[in-house]
Formats: structure tokens, C-alpha cells, sequence
């Protein structure tokens, strides 16, 4: 079906050329909950039906103060990353592709995307993706009060092309989204790092068994160890950080501190300056670190 | 304490969460977990925080219903890239960003079409 994404070669979409040999044909998510929108709020009902699939305790009207912004008429997709953080789920990005969105139907998660539903002008509507089917070319979504619109992946791709394809998941921290690459996963538990460490937490631990040798996970578990007092525990993680990853002058310079609160100058003083060596954009941190280790070995 | 002092003080101590793990003490330089995972400094929020901290900018999120103490809570959930994003946005601005020569609704549009686009990346 070429006419579908003319003008959008950067952006291929459909997997009508090659359909992935692990992606089934058709899949629809089941035991969804769904409340059906007041006007303009679709905002908070797709939000509280993915975050409510995910487990979490929360209502289309408990969010509307977290989302929804009256001069708008609406909500912006910054404020459902915000209250999904807000709710202990991880807001994840799917990549802009109509295989991303199939990918994580596949997997039981259902996609909260954004379309432009208007013909002449924009008007912008939330709608939660809960299944496909690869022989009719159809999706189904939660939309408005539609508990199962159906709608060919043609249409809903030149609605939902208008906001570069946005969509999301919102799973907890124990769960990765089926289509999810380490880099943008685990920006997105950093995030939430700010929110709740204890749950990013977990999620860095659920990283590592997908990565073991994430660079982020072992950097923020390190961190959370060394924030917590658990130095041992801590200069284990940044050991294995910069073991992995030995251009990683970051796991350097959080070794080399955490070395000196162990009281350990001489290693403190040899790993900061493999940091230095190193350089890279936080090296005026490194020369913070290396003049800490030389006043502590100043002292008596 | 006046409302631009309270939103100011509730601003400045959400912001500094996304800080915490950078510096858990007056003393340490830790890099922290977000520093890593965008490969950035965080300066960034500085300038969101210098933006939404404005008189002017504080009274038309109020115009769109959105108390200041709401506001604050919501930024405060980005993280930096997402802040950064938004700071671009508003550096590219037109007229080197001195907002006071626009009309109302200008302002409104502008600060709102930054917002939305941070996501829309």
C-alpha cells in the first residue's frame, strides 16, 4: 500500500513489506478498563485506562488536575509523562512505526496515541491502541465513548502522523515495553529516578536483565547505593560500570568519590585520574573530584 | 509570604530533585544518573526555571487555569532532556525572547506552541 505513507520514506510506518517473523498477525489486549470521555477530557480517560491496565489506583477525575489546562481545552502530552512519573509508570516513547505500536499490542500493552482528528484544522484527540489485525488492515482503539472503534491502519496512520506518531506506554518498573531500545528506556527511568528512587530502583535492576551491561542501570544503581550510605554496594556497581563501559569517564569519577568517602585516597586518587584522562563533557566535575581527593590527602 | 514568593520557593525545591543524586552533599561531585543518561548537563532548567519564574509568564499560565503551585508540580516532573527541549524552543524564539513587546495572546500562543512541541520531537 504505497499511497498510505507517500512522503513519509524517513518515517516508514507499516510493516506491510516486511512483517516481522516474531510479530502474530492479529492481537487484541484484554480486561481493559474503559471510561468513556466527558468533553474534552480525553486526556485523563486514556491516561487513567493505561495507568489503571498497568495496576494503579487512579480515575479519569483524579488526573484531571494533573493534565488537563482549561485555557487549552485539552491536555499536553508533557503533562501525561508527568502524572504517568507522577503514578510510578514509566512514560515510554514507542518509536514513530505502526510495527513499535503492533509490537507492544503483541506484548499486552496497550498505546496511548495521539491523533489529529480534524479535516480542516487541527484537533487534537488522545485514544488508547488495543488491538490489530493483519488481515483486515484494522485497529482497534478505545476513542471518545467508542469502547471498540475500528479503523483502517491507513486513516488512523494519517491521523496519528500529524503528531509525529506519538504514543505511549505506561508499564511499572518491572516490566520493559516489548519494543523499547536501552537508550531511550533508560532515559525514561532517569527520569523517574527524580520522582521516586525507589522505583527506578527496580527499574535498573529489571534493566540489567534485558542489558546487562547498561551503562545508566549500573550508573543509577550505583548512585541510589551511594545516596543510601551503601558504599560497598556502590563502588561494586561503578566498578562494574567502568569495567563494561572503560571510556565511561562518569563511572570513573562516582568510583573515585565513593572511594573517598571509604577513605580509600590512594584509589580514589589513581581512578580520577583515568577520569581525567578520559575527558568528555563532565570533566570540570572530574577536576572537582581530583581537588577533593588532593585536600583530603593535604590533611593530617 | 506573597504567591510569586511561594511559587518561586516551591519551584526551586521541585527543581532541585532532579539534583539530588548529582549532589547528595555540599562536598561530593557525583555525576548523576540523568546526567549520564542524556549525556548533558542539567544547566538547562536553569533557563525554564529563569522563564516560568517571570511575573508575566506566571500570570498567563493563570489565564489558562492553571494555579502556579500546579504548574510548578508539573515541570517539575520533566526530566532534562525534555527541559532542554523546551529551552531550545524558547531560545529560538523570535526577537532574542523579550517576550514584552508581544500582545497577550502572541504570549500565549508562543509559550503554549513551546510547550507542545517539547514532546512533539
Amino acid at each position: 500500500m504505497p499511497f498510505l505513507f507517500a512522503g513519509c520514506a524517513a518515517l516508514p510506518s507499516a510493516p506491510t513489506t516486511s512483517w516481522p517473523s516474531t510479530l502474530p498477525k492479529t492481537a487484541f489486549v484484554r480486561g481493559m478498563p474503559f471510561f468513556p470521555q466527558e468533553q474534552y477530557q480525553c486526556g485523563p480517560a486514556t491516561l487513567a485506562t493505561t495507568l489503571r491496565f498497568s495496576g494503579a489506583d487512579v480515575t479519569p477525575d483524579a488526573l484531571v488536575p494533573q493534565v488537563y489546562t482549561p485555557g487549552l481545552k485539552g491536555s499536553l502530552q508533557l503533562d501525561l509523562v508527568g502524572a504517568a512519573r507522577r503514578a510510578g509508570r514509566i512514560p515510554y516513547r514507542i518509536a514513530p512505526t505502526l510495527t513499535a505500536l503492533f509490537e507492544e499490542l503483541s506484548a499486552g500493552n496497550p498505546v496511548l496515541v495521539l491523533q489529529d482528528l480534524g479535516l480542516l484544522t487541527q484537533e487534537w484527540h488522545y485514544a488508547v491502541a488495543v488491538g490489530y489485525d493483519r488481515d483486515t488492515e484494522m485497529i482497534t482503539l478505545q476513542s471518545g465513548d467508542l469502547p471498540a472503534l475500528q479503523m483502517s491502519w491507513a486513516r488512523f496512520d494519517k491521523t496519528w502522523i500529524s503528531g509525529k506518531r506519538w504514543g505511549i506506554v505506561t508499564l511499572t518498573p518491572d516490566r520493559i515495553p516489548a519494543s523499547a531500545t536501552e537508550e531511550e528506556y533508560l532515559k525514561q527511568v532517569a527520569a523517574l529516578d527524580s520522582v521516586s528512587s525507589g522505583l527506578a530502583g527496580i527499574a535498573y535492576q529489571t534493566s540489567l536483565t534485558r542489558w546487562p551491561d547498561s551503562l545508566v542501570a549500573l550508573m543509577g544503581l550505583g548512585n541510589l547505593a551511594y545516596a543510601a550510605g551503601r558504599y560497598d554496594q556502590a563502588v561494586k556497581y561503578f566498578l562494574q560500570a567502568s569495567t563494561a563501559h572503560p571510556n565511561a569517564g562518569d563511572a570513573f569519577n562516582n568510583l573515585a568519590q565513593t572511594y573517598l568517602r571509604q577513605g580509600q585516597r590512594g584509589l580514589a586518587y589513581t581512578v580520577i585520574e583515568r577520569a581525567l584522562a578520559l575527558g568528555g563533557s563532565h570533566v570540570s566535575i572530574y577536576r572537582k573530584t581530583r581537588d577533593e581527593v588532593e585536600a583530603e590527602a593535604s590533611q593530617p | 509570604m506573597n504567591l510569586q514568593g511561594f511559587f518561586k520557593s516551591v519551584f526551586g525545591a521541585l527543581l532541585c530533585l532532579g539534583f539530588a543524586t548529582a549532589m547528595p552533599s555540599a562536598r561530593a561531585e557525583l555525576i548523576g544518573t540523568d546526567q549520564v543518561a542524556q549525556d548533558a548537563p542539567g544547566r538547562d532548567k536553569a533557563v525554564i526555571d529563569n522563564f516560568i519564574s517571570r511575573a508575566e509568564v506566571q500570570k498567563k499560565m493563570q489565564a489558562l487555569g492553571l494555579g502556579v503551585v500546579i504548574t510548578a508540580q508539573r515541570i517539575a516532573l520533566l526530566n532534562d532532556s525534555e527541559a532542554r527541549a523546551l529551552a531550545e524552543k524558547i531560545n529560538s524564539l523570535p526577537a532574542g525572547g523579550n517576550f514584552s513587546s508581544l500582545t497577550n495572546s502572541d504570549f500565549i500562543i508562543i509559550l503554549l506552541s513551546a510547550i507542545l512541541l517539547v514532546l512533539i520531537l
